[in-house]
């Protein structure tokens, strides 16, 4: 509200500069009339600030001037016995100026600041999109040639020849998802991320991310099992969001288990917790001391442990959290250092048929 | 006879790979950049048309506007990197049928392609095309 008054009157230079004359002379209007007795200086303040946030140091100190030459007309220069006081009165005078000229640097050092971290914010969200435009590109060009190249090969059977294969795809799908993550991540940070709550079955999106982890998996020797209920149990997200989560936790949990290590996806709907839906992801990892685990969910932080162990950023985490966040649930850790860690969420279970979900990312409109 | 594919795209790998994945079924066009695009549409009338949102020059939505008015109208699908779903969406409204995100799964990219194909077919003669399970109907997604 204040904003748009505000704007109405100093949003552009020329209204700014009206607006402050007109204060002036209202301030001064009334310091005149009033004669000295109730003390108006401090309003001389709102010209002045106006004139510097709109116009910039130059046209501040110039208010700044106005001002001091405005309160002199005002208090003294008309008053009898100002000849013989001439030498306070200049002194009171320099001390205005350099009062208000302080004021206009430091309004116009702010004012500076601010325009040139909006430019970094906007110039980061835009080299983000080109990079990542540059990405997914390259990735179309890399999992199409693998795919047709799979496809295509005579020996494409063989044993190892299909590891290789497999251990290729299983590369470039993971960095597909790190791109998505680091889009999200700007998305997030610049506010313009909107979710679609749609009814899913969890085990859909945790199943599909085990397969897209299992090349992984068998080369590092890792055991996974799933735990779930007979019957799948459904709660109200947006699919991409959700999936995104659990690929991060779960590569998460690949990343930091040590070779022949176990993995623990389990998904139940808990007695001392009706109505909800706990997912977790249980690893035998490395573990999180206490002091750690708080800092490791704001932000682009690794623990030194996983700085020895594996490469990348602590971004998985901390958008897991936030996407988490959207949806009015939080990214929680258990974990005990040496021990093994277990990331798990909870989600408000819902009632009735959920939507069939695909690996897809192909939509049509209705033809 | 086999059916004519246009690719627009200003990357050069996207041509390729997209080239390789149907020249077995059909006559593959390719096509780099807006302008190119819209000469090669003009020229050759494809039934088919993939055609990138972000290039250089005359961007996926100039090129779809430059359209509407064209006939025989091809089935156009929108190339888009995650980045641009408001543009997909607008293209949406614009006469594209669908659009799908790279980088994309060779199967459902060959599934949209015979499927669209095959429905047109079957509505040129008069009947009610297949039904078009598994796609889901698009969601409108946008980050305002």
């Amino acid at each position: 509200m204040i904003r748009t008054i505000y704007r109405f009157f100093a949003g552009s230079g020329s209204r700014a500069l009206v607006s402050g004359v007109a204060l002036f002379v209202l301030v001064s209007g009334f310091d005149y009339s009033l004669r000295n007795e109730i003390s108006l200086d401090f309003f001389y303040f709102l010209p002045i600030f106006i004139m510097t946030w709109n116009g910039g140091r130059r046209w501040g100190l110039l208010a700044a001037s106005a001002g001091v030459v405005v309160w002199l007309t005002d208090e003294r220069v008309f008053l009898p016995g100002f000849a013989a006081q001439m030498h306070i009165v200049i002194w009171n005078a320099a001390v205005r100026l350099a009062f208000f000229s302080t004021v206009v640097l430091l309004t116009d050092k702010i004012r500076v600041l601010l325009a040139r971290e909006r430019g970094v914010a906007k110039l980061k969200s835009g080299m983000i999109h080109i990079v990542s435009h540059e990405f997914n590109n390259a990735l179309t060009g890399l999992s199409a040639g693998l795919y047709l190249l799979r496809e295509t090969d005579p020996s494409a059977g063989d044993e190892s020849r299909s590891a290789l294969y497999t251990a290729m795809a299983s590369s470039q799908s993971h960095l597909t998802l790190y791109v998505k993550n680091i889009l999200n991540e700007a998305r997030m940070e610049g506010g313009r991320f909107k979710i679609e709550k749609q009814p899913l079955a969890l085990r859909e999106l945790a199943t599909a991310a085990v397969t897209s982890v299992g090349e992984l998996l068998r080369q590092k020797e890792i055991k996974i099992s799933m735990e779930m209920p007979e019957m799948p149990l459904l709660v109200s997200v947006d699919q991409e969001a959700l999936a995104l989560v659990i690929s991060n936790l779960l590569g998460n949990a690949v990343k930091y288990t040590p070779r022949g290590g176990d993995i623990t996806v389990r998904i139940e709907s808990p007695e001392e917790r009706r109505g909800t839906v706990v997912f977790s992801v249980e690893d035998s990892g490395i573990g999180i001391s206490l002091s750690d685990l708080k800092k490791i969910t704001t932000g682009f932080y690794r623990t030194a442990e996983a700085q020895a162990q594996a490469g990348g950023f602590g971004l998985g985490l901390k958008i897991a959290h936030e996407l988490l966040e959207l949806h009015g649930s939080r990214l929680e850790i258990v974990s005990e250092k040496g021990k093994g860690s277990c990331f798990f969420f909870e989600l408000p279970l819902l009632s009735g048929p959920g939507k069939r979900i695909l690996p897809a990312v192909a939509k049509k409109a209705s033809v | 006879m086999k059916h004519k594919i246009l690719i627009i795209d200003d990357d050069e790998s996207v041509l390729f790979v997209v080239k390789k994945i149907f020249e077995e079924c059909c006559e593959v066009l390719t096509a780099s950049g807006g302008e190119a695009g819209l000469e090669a549409i003009r020229r050759e009338n494809p039934v088919f048309v993939f055609l990138d949102i972000k290039m250089p020059g005359m961007s996926g939505l100039e090129v779809l506007e430059l359209l509407k008015d064209t006939v025989p109208a091809p089935l156009v699908w929108m190339l888009t990197g995650e980045e641009d779903m408001e543009t997909a969406m607008r293209a949406m409204e614009s006469g594209a049928s669908g659009y799908i995100t790279k980088p994309f799964h060779i199967d459902q990219l060959r599934h949209i392609v015979m499927s669209a194909i095959a429905a047109r077919e079957t509505k040129r003669h008069g009947g009610t095309p297949p039904d078009d399970k598994p796609w889901h109907l698009a969601q409108k997604k946008t980050d305002k």
